[in-house]
């Protein structure tokens, strides 16, 4: 099977770059398409017909200027993005009743282990 | 004659030595600091002893033929009528009772009265009333009462606003017409004022009247003056000219002071660990209140109290900000320290993953080793802001049922990759679903594993025993280490407890893993407790409820 063709697109979005840094090779290294974005307006402006949906988002709860949670509930609520696999990540650990709230598909509390979120995004994706 | 004359001498002698019995009662009765009056069986004075002009300013002939209605106070007459009719239908008895009677000169005497019903005995025909001024016994109670009633005000509640404007509630009417109690800030500013009146219409009068003279710094009397100078003041007659005098002729506030009618006027500072915090002051609106020396010495014990307890309000609210800021710092710090910990263990990882592939082993486990840091660490910072959240009661639970095995296998499997002396082996199974946190009791069982790891370095053996009794399932960590001394044993739960142990070593950790695995069992409707003994190991064990009950029945 050919990694170019069947390559996954997986979102990032986080305010901090050497986590989106890290994640992203580590994602490649799995195998994925990743793009990362720091801008939470990226995400909340999806839409089916900008080149394409990702088939997952990794979305941090709290953005600089921006709560994650809340693009979280736009994309869920959009008839094009809402079957986006969303999973949200966040330092604070009891974020994890509020994402659900919102829509989220899963929620991972920082920091984890790399074998723990990929086996989350294998999951999705 | 010798016999007449001894006869008429005896006559003479018996009448002379009854007069000098007749003058020696009288002067007796004259005397006497109690007032002794005969009375009729209609209540009318019929005679009334010197004293009364002591007791009552009246001379003895002004009160002839007085009935008690125009001098018992309206609220005590119904009560003295009462006795006075139970009196006259017990010949030969006594009735002791107080009230208050009105001097001549308007202000209210209180009597301790005794009557004795002698109506029918032939050489009086009266009743005899024995009245003693208990008027400062009174006060004296009614000041202790008050004293009483402030204090148990100010122990009420340590919401010092609330608490001052109920003080001025109690002080008017029993001490004051009207009263203020003003507080200072940090600044020695006027934080705020609260006033009463016995009129509550004329509260905005006695603020107003603050308003006039607050900017005086040069007046000698009032508020201002006593928070700079710290010193009580007393103003036993203050007319509306005398006041104005002292208030350095500020006549603006002649029409206020006389609207208000001061008669007497006191305050004092309130004063807490040396420091002027605030004033109180009291006035007197009445012709017969003139406050006096020992009024002020009663004032500056309620001042003495009241500034206690602001004092006291002041630290607490301190305390609880300094609190709501540790909890805010903690919060924040952890979030802060949570985030560059994501970052290294995900570098970390890329490292691991490169230098595996290059065949870099060693090197990839020395990153492993540091990875193992980097997870105490996230422990250390989750267990920092849970106790906190502990003492705040906001530590969430996110609850359901859940299968205990898996949680203990889990658990189990990730302390084992810590440990390679230690073999950890897990006995039993639960059969029947566990209501509550899952990751909470997780937690806990790290903490227990952890410990049993930590403190029993020479062992290879940790036990994990799940069993199951009538309403609860039991899971017990069975180690074989160095054990906890007695003496321990009742503190190993307290919080921020460390175990040192002379012979041996002290261990590392914050002292706070145990505080928090109780605090989660315990709202679990749980209990965790420990067995120990000195060099052989330690058994620890918690329980949870298992409604295993409710379970099937909502099955059903």
């Amino acid at each position: 099977m050919s990694m170019e063709q069947q390559a996954k697109k997986i979102l990032v979005v986080d305010d901090d770059p050497d986590i989106l840094d890290a994640l992203q090779m580590l994602l490649e290294f799995a195998g994925y398409d990743v793009k990362t974005t720091e801008k939470g307006e990226y995400a909340e402006n999806l839409h089916d017909t900008n080149g394409g949906l990702p088939d997952l988002i990794i979305l941090d709860v709290l953005l600089s200027g921006k709560d994650g949670r809340l693009i979280c509930q736009k994309l869920k609520s959009q008839h094009d993005t809402k079957h986006v696999p969303i999973i949200m990540i966040s330092a604070h650990p009891n974020a994890k009743r509020s994402v659900s709230a919102v829509g989220a598909d899963d929620f991972m509390a920082k920091p984890f282990d790399m074998d723990e979120l990929l086996a989350m995004v294998v999951k999705y994706c | 004659m010798t016999i007449s004359s001894g006869k008429d001498n005896a006559g003479v002698e018996y009448q002379e030595a009854l007069q000098q019995s007749e003058e020696r009662f009288r002067t007796l009765i004259q005397y006497s600091a109690d007032v002794i009056q005969l009375i009729s069986a209609e209540g009318h004075v019929l005679y009334s002893s010197d004293s009364v002009k002591r007791v009552l300013g009246y001379e003895p002939e002004e009160l002839q033929g007085a009935s008690p209605n125009g001098f018992i106070h309206p609220d005590d007459l119904p009560f003295f009528m009462e006795k006075f009719l139970a009196l006259l239908q017990m010949p030969g008895e006594q009735i002791t009772i107080e009230y208050r009677v009105k001097h001549k000169n308007g202000s209210w005497v209180w009597i301790e009265a005794t009557g004795s019903n002698y109506l029918q005995d032939p050489r009086i025909e009266a009743i005899v009333g024995n009245f003693r001024d208990i008027t400062e016994r009174k006060h004296r109670e009614e000041r202790q009462q008050l004293l009483n009633e402030v204090s148990e005000k100010l122990a009420s509640t340590l919401d010092h606003e609330l608490t001052l404007q109920e003080i001025t509630q109690v002080i008017v009417p029993a001490m004051a017409d009207y009263c203020r109690i003003a507080v200072l800030d940090e600044q020695q500013q006027i934080r705020d004022i609260v006033a009463n009146h016995i009129e509550p219409e004329n509260i905005a009068l006695v603020r107003e009247l603050y308003e006039q003279y607050k900017d005086r710094v040069n007046s000698t009397y009032g508020l201002q003056t006593i928070l700079e100078t710290g010193r009580s003041e007393l103003f036993t007659d203050a007319t509306p000219e005398a006041v104005v005098h002292l208030l350095d002729e500020n006549t603006a506030i002649l029409p206020i002071i006389q609207a208000l009618g001061l008669t007497s006027y006191m305050g004092m500072p309130l004063i807490a660990r040396d420091k002027v915090i605030g004033a109180i002051t009291f006035s007197s609106t009445q012709a017969q209140r003139h406050y006096t020396l020992e009024d002020v010495v009663f004032a500056q014990e309620l001042a003495r109290r009241i500034a206690l307890t602001l004092d006291n309000a002041r630290l607490y609210a301190e305390a609880q900000r300094a609190i709501a800021l540790r909890d805010e710092f903690i919060s924040i710090a952890s979030h802060e320290l949570r985030t560059p910990v994501t970052s290294l263990k995900l570098y970390i990882q890329v490292l691991q993953k490169q230098l595996n592939l290059k065949g870099e082993e060693s090197l990839a486990r020395s990153l492993a080793k540091m990875d193992a840091q980097l997870n105490k660490l996230t422990l250390l910072i989750e267990d920092l802001l849970n106790v906190s959240r502990i003492e705040h009661g906001k530590l969430e639970f996110c609850e359901d049922w859940f299968d205990l095995n898996e949680v203990v296998n889990e658990t189990v499997e990730q302390i084992q990759t810590t440990t390679s002396k230690h073999r950890i082996r897990v006995e039993g199974r639960i059969s029947q679903p566990v209501w509550g946190d899952k990751d909470r009791i997780g937690q806990v069982l790290t903490n227990l594993l952890t410990n049993a790891v930590k403190f029993s370095p020479q062992a290879e053996e940790i036990i994990v025993q799940l069993s199951t009794i009538s309403d609860a399932v039991i899971v017990s960590v069975q180690d074989f280490g160095i054990g906890i001394e007695k003496g321990h044993l009742n503190h190993i739960f307290d919080r921020f407890h460390r175990v040192s142990d002379p012979e041996e070593k002290t261990y590392p950790g914050l002292g706070i893993g145990l505080y928090i695995a109780r605090e989660i069992i315990q709202r679990h409707g749980g209990m965790l407790t420990v067995e120990s003994k000195k060099g052989e190991g330690s058994l620890f064990s918690f329980t949870l409820p298992h409604a295993f009950e409710t379970l099937s029945s909502d099955e059903a």
